[in-house]
């Protein structure tokens, strides 16, 4: 797509109704190569999209209506135009793409090349790579500061996370977690970062601002996954060999429930219009959708094989 | 030879990224067993019994270090496999464990053995699953016997006659 269509496509999706829009999730099924689209309407897979080979990563710009895929076994990303539910095109994206992030109008994305251990910089409208820059080892997560201006890349292999500068490429802080740092989440005001750390079993908390550790939360067996609600009042996270999921009021970092949800629970989503959380679960191949006001399980939805959800996959309108 | 260039190297993308990738492999074996639940889990429930419905298993031990329960089984072939129980669900009749270290060619490895309900009263369905990554994590070259092929194949190795074996002894009434 030119940029001068792109223009188009954005102003439209400006003017285009906000609300009465189909809300989905976007699940990467790493066993069928394929993602589940849930709509979250009907709580069914409408349809299934073939992608690259072992998809994980996924990042969604409601703006730009699209949904990006990382494939990381044929390391490339995969864009679908999530009006028509169709892969418009398959960008090569290093050798082993994983987490991903893309900015709020979909222009620009940051994928994490898990063996490379780079960064690498893509304009998601040409498809090129407009650059790679070095990070520690295998990095996973990836979220952008609220201000688009940093990005937070948790690397598991070296235990930190990392503060990158995306207008200069440089690296501004390296703040030590626990061991093992997967996924991450952002709190809506974007002052708090929550690293989830899968060997240690807990949760770092990060105040963006002073970039220090301000909290560690206990956890369940090998945590992979968070995600905030709306007012970041909770926080969800999966523990893949415990089968559940904790529920963490973040104004004591308590653990105030826990539930079990589908197998190997791995991407969590947060749907703000339902006040539902979404866990994608890998060994069951379903995503279990838990009623964020009672934290109860409300369904088990079946999925493709190998549920990862790994990101942002919920798309809605707010 | 500027165009020929990214032709090469989109040639040569797919082979070198065909070998990596961080991915967990899972396998699943199940098994429909004529004889009730409770007889089923009575025999997979102790962590010490897999020399008694496991073809593969001469023998096993088990120890406690504090809160944790680990066992070492000797293979027939001779190699040994040391494991850690994680969770033992009784309402659920589901065993979870974990390979600390073994003759498999596998890392990070976790499984759970759990016994369902069946079509009737006498009779059982046995699900086995497991998660790992290949023996060798890093990138290319792989070791012979270190990639994800060879770890699925030696996990099925484990699973399949041990089910077939497991139905025989929990229908043979010992």
């Amino acid at each position: 797509m030119t940029p001068h269509l792109f223009l188009i496509v954005f102003l439209c999706s400006l003017t285009a109704p906000v609300f009465g829009a189909p809300a989905f999730a976007y699940i990467t099924n790493q066993g069928s190569n394929t993602i589940s689209v849930l709509s979250l309407e009907s709580n069914k897979v409408i349809t299934e999209i073939p992608v690259g080979t072992k998809p994980v990563g996924v990042a969604v710009s409601p703006l730009a209506k699209r949904v990006f895929i990382t494939n990381v076994e044929s390391g490339n990303v995969s864009v679908i135009d999530t009006e028509k539910n169709k892969v418009l095109t398959q960008i090569p994206a290093g050798v082993s793409p994983v987490g991903i992030a893309t900015k709020a109008d979909g222009s620009t994305l940051f994928v994490a090349d898990w063996f490379s251990n780079r960064i690498l910089v893509i304009d998601a409208i040409s498809g090129k790579q407009v650059r790679a820059i070095e990070i520690s080892k295998a990095p996973a997560g990836l979220i952008l500061s609220r201000d688009e201006k940093v990005l937070y890349v948790a690397n598991r292999d070296s235990n930190d996370i990392a503060f990158l500068d995306i207008s200069t490429g440089a690296i501004l802080s390296r703040i030590s977690v626990g061991t093992h740092p997967f996924g991450i989440a952002l709190s809506s005001d974007g002052t708090l970062l929550y690293s989830v750390n899968v060997w240690s079993n807990n949760v770092s908390v990060i105040d963006t601002a002073s970039r220090k550790v301000i909290a560690t939360i206990p956890v369940g067996d090998h945590p992979y996954c968070a995600a905030l609600n709306a007012d970041g009042s909770r926080l969800y996270v999966s523990n893949t060999q415990a089968d559940t999921l904790s529920v963490i009021d973040t104004a004591s970092f308590k653990t105030i429930a826990t539930m079990d949800v589908g197998a190997t629970p791995e991407g969590v989503g947060y749907s703000a219009e339902r006040n539902q959380v979404y866990v994608a679960s890998w060994m069951e191949n379903e995503v279990t959708v838990v009623d964020a006001a009672t934290n109860k399980v409300v369904a088990h939805i079946p999925t493709g094989k190998e549920s990862r959800a790994f990101g942002s996959f919920i798309l809605e309108n707010r | 030879m500027k165009k020929l260039v990214p032709f090469l190297f989109a040639l040569l993308l797919p082979f070198a990224a065909s070998a990596h990738g961080p991915s967990p492999q899972k396998v699943t074996e199940t098994i429909t067993i004529k004889a009730p639940p409770a007889k089923v889990w009575a025999l997979l429930s102790d962590f010490n019994s897999m020399p008694k419905w496991h073809p593969a298993v001469k023998a096993s031990k088990v120890e406690k270090k504090g809160a944790d329960t680990f066992r070492t089984l000797t293979l027939k072939d001779g190699g040994t496999i040391y494991e850690r129980l994680k969770d033992k669900n009784d309402a659920g009749m589901r065993l979870k464990y974990e390979i600390v270290q073994g003759v498999l060619p596998v890392s990070d490895y976790y499984a759970t053995i759990t016994v369902k309900p069946g079509a009737n009263a006498n009779e059982s369905t046995v699900e086995w699953m497991a998660r790992f990554y290949r023996k060798y994590k890093l990138n290319p070259p792989i070791p012979a016997g270190q990639d994800d092929e060879s770890a699925i194949k030696a996990v099925k190795g484990v699973f399949q006659p041990g089910l077939a074996n497991l139905k025989k002894v929990a229908e043979s009434g010992k």
